[in-house]
């Protein structure tokens, strides 16, 4: 079999020809090619985001390079188009076996997914670059040491006053309409606008985030906070080493309490080495010269030490290390899901309806979500309306669609339906339990709500999109290859 | 297809006809459904075309005798197994169709097709070929009357248009490397594996493709899109097969080569087919299609199967520079004269064609061209 396709093994041409002469389904979604080249292009990539220099302290380039092989990835899904566009089992009227409709689904699911891949690429070689270079206990290890060597070398000029504030608390269900009242605020210690009632809910959730509370008598208190000494801080490093990072209360306790005078050259010595590890070009003469004098001290301190761009640096560093933590992965795994998802749908409608049933099918989807935009404008309509809007719609579609199966014309309304009924079905899970959760928020609206009623909001909304996912392959298996097959073969008019 | 058997093959090669000797040879391994006989098969038509190719026109050389010998030898065993069938595959009663823009009707016509049959319709440009061909393939919906494919029960529209292959007129343009187009035909029809490479190869030596295998849709021209798309057909084993204009693409020779490789495969023991095809190739057509539907104005109004159709006068047409009253004048007033511009055509009810033709000859009549239409439906035109 002649196979010029450019930096393609031997294995990938064995395969290629066996699935053409034996699962000629499954060839001709070009999976295999798919998959095959994002590898590629993934390897080559990441070796190149390897060479090309790039310091962990600077800013990172994730957008330009996200951009980059995002543009690159759209070409890469233009060029699977056109092969996929070529042979089409369906459309010729082939042997379609059971689970045709499951395989195709998910082989142009996989591929689109791969084809999402490599933008991630130069933002996971940059956590590996960062993560070689620094150690997130060196990191943490080094931000104690300049925060502790500034307090000591600054620490005639800083402030060590605590901040005080005396407020009431009071019960939530009967005070929390005077706490709000605004001749209960005064401005606090710091001069910020406070509140001298707080209502017991308020007091629970700010209490933790204070550096130490004191109790006067049953019903007053007084937050006490600490002076600033975190010259240079990360919020990264303080979730994942709150042991070994050195807040501003711990650094009162350690260095301010048992204060005793540094050798000042030698401090100033180890200082600028830190310092200039983070900060190359950092000067050795820490001198007050262009400070403002209004300044606050710890502007002043930043100024003289030259720790705003150390801090930057630092931050670069740790955004570079942690870019994959907390939200990063949920949410790019969502942005990834949806996208794949839109664009199988669309691949699979394209290849199994008519050219022109397919564009109307996108008209008739702009036009319906205009219209009833306008009606829930006028209408003034609130979420739960719009819900049960869109569970209609997707009931009319499956009617009109069940319908066709009878039919003995193809019909391009009937196609429109059919579309509209697979392209939604994902989603109605996760509509029927937004749903539900709207109905709760309505029935406690002017009521106090049991405790713990929403807590499993989260958990439910993701077992909603995992439901439509499962309950899309399943009726891709059973009944929308059925549907399809029915409508395309039908006699046209 | 159609085996006469080896005899005929043997007949062929006596008389150096040795391109059809060839296609003849395969199609009887395909009967017999030998795959190692196929190969040889396949080797030695490999063979004969790169000869042919090289030395265009010296005879084969005695290698390709000798081979040919063993391959007859080999068939002439195998070839007694085959058995005969004759199954209707489809009945059309009295469909009809308007279509619900423009004006034009087909009205109910009614048709049978056996397996084996070649169905020819015939009739001028717009009055309902098309529309009649693609009712039968399931692709219009029909206003009236009943289509049956008798080996399908119970069949939805898909299995219909699984059964039913139609090549239209316009043949839809195909993507990528030709040969790639035949493996997978193939394969979405259920021929797999090392059967799916024996019988694509086989179906480009059948029709002499070979050499283009490689080729995309751009590199070749219509005359062998029609080639390579009746090979694809024909990968798919369909029991109907429906040709809407074939003809059109190919040159005369190619024409006849066509022609009579459907009356080959249509015949087919193994695998008969019902051939339906449509053609301005009127007498092209009627050699050889077993029944004739002529169309005019969306109705049926000449139906006639070979051997079965009586007279109702005899009829000729023939090219000549003689004016229309010299030829009155030799024929009598017995004989009906019509000068259609381009040739004369001439009916009589009690002149046969052959006397005919006698008297013009006799009297030194220059006659550039003629043919006997008594059983044609040319006449009708």
């Amino acid at each position: 079999m002649k196979f010029n396709r450019p930096f393609t093994p031997g294995f990938i041409k064995k395969l290629d020809e066996k699935l053409l002469l034996n699962k000629s389904d499954s060839w001709s979604t070009r999976a295999h090619m798919v998959i095959y080249y994002c590898l590629l292009f993934m390897v080559v990539l990441a070796g190149i985001c390897f060479i090309v220099p790039d310091d962990p302290r600077s800013g990172s380039k994730e957008p330009l390079w996200i951009t980059l092989v995002c543009l690159l990835a759209f070409i890469g899904f233009i060029v699977w188009m056109i092969y996929l566009l070529r042979f089409n089992v369906f459309k010729r009227f082939g042997n379609l076996d059971q689970f045709n409709g499951l395989k195709t689904f998910l082989f142009y699911f996989i591929s689109i997914v791969f084809m999402l891949l490599p933008p991630l690429v130069q933002p996971a070689v940059q956590s590996v670059r960062a993560n070689m270079a620094y150690t997130g206990e060196e990191l943490t290890k080094d931000m104690n040491a300049i925060n502790s060597k500034v307090l000591l070398l600054e620490h005639d000029s800083i402030p060590h006053k605590w901040y005080a504030d005396t407020f009431v608390v009071v019960n939530s269900l009967e005070g929390r309409q005077i706490a709000m009242e605004d001749e209960n605020y005064i401005i606090n210690s710091r001069g910020q606008r406070f509140r001298k009632i707080l209502d017991t809910a308020d007091f629970n959730r700010r209490a933790p985030e204070q550096d130490s509370v004191r109790q006067l008598n049953d019903s007053m208190f007084i937050f006490l906070e600490c002076p600033e000494y975190m010259f240079v801080s990360n919020g990264d490093l303080l979730s994942y080493y709150p042991n070994l990072y050195l807040d501003s209360r711990e650094l009162y306790y350690q260095y301010v309490l048992n204060y005793k005078a540094p050798e000042k050259k030698k401090t100033i010595d180890e200082l600028r080495a830190i310092l200039k590890k983070y900060n190359p070009r950092v000067e050795g003469k820490f001198a007050y010269e262009s400070v403002d004098r209004e300044w606050e001290y710890t502007n002043k301190i930043e100024s003289k030490y030259g720790l705003y761009k150390v801090d930057m640096n630092i931050n670069h560093i740790t955004s570079r290390k942690y870019w994959w933590d907390g939200y990063t992965v949920p949410v790019l795994s969502r942005i990834i899901y949806y996208i794949a998802l839109g664009l199988t749908l669309l691949v699979i409608v394209f290849r199994r309806t008519t050219v022109r049933t397919f564009f109307l099918t996108l008209l008739a989807a702009i036009l319906i979500t205009i219209i009833t935009s306008l009606v829930l404008a006028f209408s003034g309509a609130d979420s739960i309306s719009v819900l049960i809007l869109l569970l209609s719609y997707y009931a009319a579609f499956g009617i009109l669609s069940f319908i066709m199966l009878g039919g003995r014309v193809r019909n391009v309304f009937n196609g429109i339906s059919m579309n509209l009924f697979v392209f939604t079905t994902a989603f109605v899970p996760l509509i029927i339990v937004t749903l539900y959760y709207q109905i709760l928020r309505l029935q406690y609206r002017d009521k106090p709500e049991p405790e713990g009623l929403f807590d499993n909001q989260l958990r439910d909304l993701l077992l909603g999109e995992i439901a439509g996912f499962v309950l899309l392959l399943l009726l891709m298996t059973f009944f929308f290859k059925r549907l399809y097959r029915a409508w395309y073969a039908l006699p046209e008019q | 297809m159609n085996v006469t058997g080896s005899g005929e093959i043997a007949a062929h090669l006596q008389h150096n006809d040795t391109s059809l000797a060839v296609r003849r040879m395969l199609d009887l391994t395909l009967e017999i459904g030998d795959q190692e006989l196929m190969k040889e098969a396949i080797q030695w038509s490999k063979a004969f075309h790169a000869e042919t190719k090289q030395h265009p026109d010296k005879q084969p050389s005695e290698s390709f005798y000798v081979k040919a010998e063993n391959l007859l030898s080999k068939t002439q065993q195998a070839e007694q197994h085959i058995r005969p069938s004759d199954l209707t595959l489809l009945e059309a009663q009295n469909i009809s169709k308007t279509y619900s823009k423009g004006n034009f009707s087909l009205h109910p016509i009614s048709l049978s097709v056996k397996g084996g049959d070649i169905l020819g319709i015939v009739g001028e440009n717009g009055h309902g070929k098309t529309t009649l061909l693609r009712c039968v393939a399931g692709q219009l919906a029909l206003d009236r009357g009943k289509l049956d494919y008798k080996l399908l029960s119970n069949p939805d529209f898909y299995d219909v248009r699984h059964h039913v292959a139609f090549i239209p007129q316009r043949i839809p343009r195909w993507y990528g490397r030709l040969k790639d187009n035949l493996h997978f035909s193939a394969a979405i029809y259920g021929i797999q594996g090392e059967q799916n490479e024996l019988m694509v190869d086989f179906m480009l030596e059948r029709f002499n493709l070979s050499s283009y295998q490689d080729l995309n849709w751009n590199q070749i021209s219509s005359g062998y899109r029609t080639r390579f798309e009746i090979a694809r057909i024909l990968l798919q084993r369909p029991r109907i097969l429906i040709l809407d204009e074939p003809l059109a693409n190919l040159d005369i020779n190619a024409q006849q080569t066509i022609l009579t490789d459907f009356r080959y495969m249509a015949k087919s023991v193994a695998h008969p087919m019902g051939v339906l095809l449509s053609s301005q190739q009127l007498h092209e057509v009627e050699k050889i299609a077993d029944s004739v539907l002529l169309i005019k104005n969306g109705h049926c109004i000449y139906q006639v199967k070979k051997g079965t159709s009586e007279k109702q006068s005899f009829a000729l047409e023939i090219e000549t520079t003689s004016s229309r009253e010299s030829l009155q004048q030799i024929l009598g007033t017995n004989v009906n004269i019509q000068f259609n511009g381009g040739f004369y055509t001439i009916t009589s009810d009690t002149q046969a064609v052959q006397e005919i033709i006698g008297l013009l000859v006799n009297r030194q009549i220059p006659i550039t061209y003629f043919r006997d239409i008594t059983y044609s439906t040319k006449r009708y035109f």
